[in-house]
């Protein structure tokens, strides 16, 4: 099958008849890249699945009401932080423990975990990320890893492209410090 | 403050103007001479092309190990676990079955529900339904003791006291509950030797 195009699932969503057919190829599209932008947040596979689960409701019943002011991804990017962000503040409460708590609680979890198949260096790398601001980490997993344009990053977090840019070298700076620390 | 053209010493004039322009017109000729001629240096080709991922390397990477095998996410999903999510997420959206609610009346019947229900409020609003007040000496005293005397608020201590609270003859007079049973035996008996007496 070709690759849809965004602007293809938006000519399919915007009409009723044919907004169910939208969705299926959204959910082809996009699931991946989504999954893997939670799972950089909460780290757990399961915690992930939920929520993602979660956001493809969220997106399905939002399609009809979604005007094209940003693009589709961008908006559905937005959709998967803020539930994500919403997950964490949730599990803080349940577990009674503050943010900073939470992150190293999902990063010791790390070490047991099956589906992390990272080395020492790795589980390092991941601590040191678990140890950044919410805001400063999700700007490094989009630039290191997904290798999005500050610009983009920008549209998604609803930053100035300066202000992103700042918190990409700043996190950067503290990852380097966290590395080499004894 | 406009200076003045002429140097109070030496006398000599000059333009009108010309110390306000003449930095400006300094940096434009020293520009012009760098434009035309080349720095005497050269970078590699495409340097700058991916320079900040490079100096990340140099950084963090360095300490992390070799960058390509440090971006890999180190995380996993179960097999064919996105397979699976499609349909999950399919069954839970575009194909959820949508439950009707099962209708027991015509359509036509839900306008006209909605206006009696206004008629209703309306009438309410304007205390069609309103009740007479209500006085206790309406109250049929025959009736009100034969709803006592079926109720249980006429038996007890309590309700005695406050039958009779006005009553000054009772005021030293104990209502015991544990009546002896050879007494109230006896007490039958007599009444029902009464009965029998009053009927023949």
């Amino acid at each position: 099958m070709s690759q849809t195009t965004e602007s293809e699932i938006l000519t399919l969503i915007a009409c009723p008849e044919s907004i169910d057919k939208g969705f299926r190829l959204l959910v082809k599209k996009h699931q991946q890249q989504l999954y893997w932008q939670i799972r950089k947040i909460l780290l757990n596979h399961e915690d992930t699945d939920d929520v993602l689960q979660n956001v493809f409701i969220k997106i399905f019943k939002g399609l009809p009401n979604f005007k094209g002011d940003s693009k589709l991804s961008t908006w559905m990017f937005r959709i998967a932080y803020n539930e994500s962000m919403t997950f964490l503040k949730r599990k803080s409460k349940i577990l009674q423990i503050n943010d900073a708590e939470l992150q190293d609680y999902l990063v010791d979890q790390l070490e047991a975990d099956v589906y992390f198949t990272g080395d020492a260096i790795q589980l390092e790398l991941q601590k040191a990320l678990a140890a950044l601001p919410e805001r400063q980490k999700e700007v490094f997993n989009m630039r290191y890893y997904d290798e999005i344009k500050f610009k983009d990053i920008a549209e998604i977090l609803d930053l100035s492209e300066g202000a992103v840019k700042s918190s990409y070298h700043i996190a950067a700076k503290k990852i380097e410090a966290f590395l080499k620390r004894d | 403050m406009k200076k003045k053209n002429t140097h109070k010493d030496l006398g000599f004039e000059i333009p009108d103007g010309y110390f306000d322009s003449s930095m400006d017109r300094m940096f434009d000729n020293q520009s012009q001479q760098q434009e035309n001629q080349e720095l005497p240096f050269a970078v590699p080709a495409h340097y700058f092309e991916g320079l900040e991922d490079r100096i990340f390397e140099n950084t963090v990477g360095k300490e992390a190990g070799s960058a390509s095998k440090e971006k890999e996410i180190p995380f996993s999903v179960p097999q064919d676990y996105f397979m699976d999510l499609e349909q999950r997420v399919l069954e839970q959206t575009v194909d959820k079955p949508v439950v009707q609610l099962e209708r027991h009346f015509p359509a036509w019947v839900v306008p006209m529900l909605a206006v009696a229900a206004v008629f209703v409020a309306v009438m309410a609003i304007n205390g069609f339904w309103q009740s007479n007040s209500f006085s206790m000496d309406d109250l049929n005293s025959d009736e009100l003791g034969m709803y006592l005397a079926d109720s249980d608020f006429a038996s007890g201590q309590d309700a005695i006291n406050i039958l009779y609270s006005d009553a000054d003859e009772l005021q030293n007079v104990s209502f015991n509950s544990a009546m002896d049973d050879e007494v109230l035996l006896e007490y039958l008996v007599d009444e029902v030797d009464m009965n029998l007496m009053l009927e023949e």
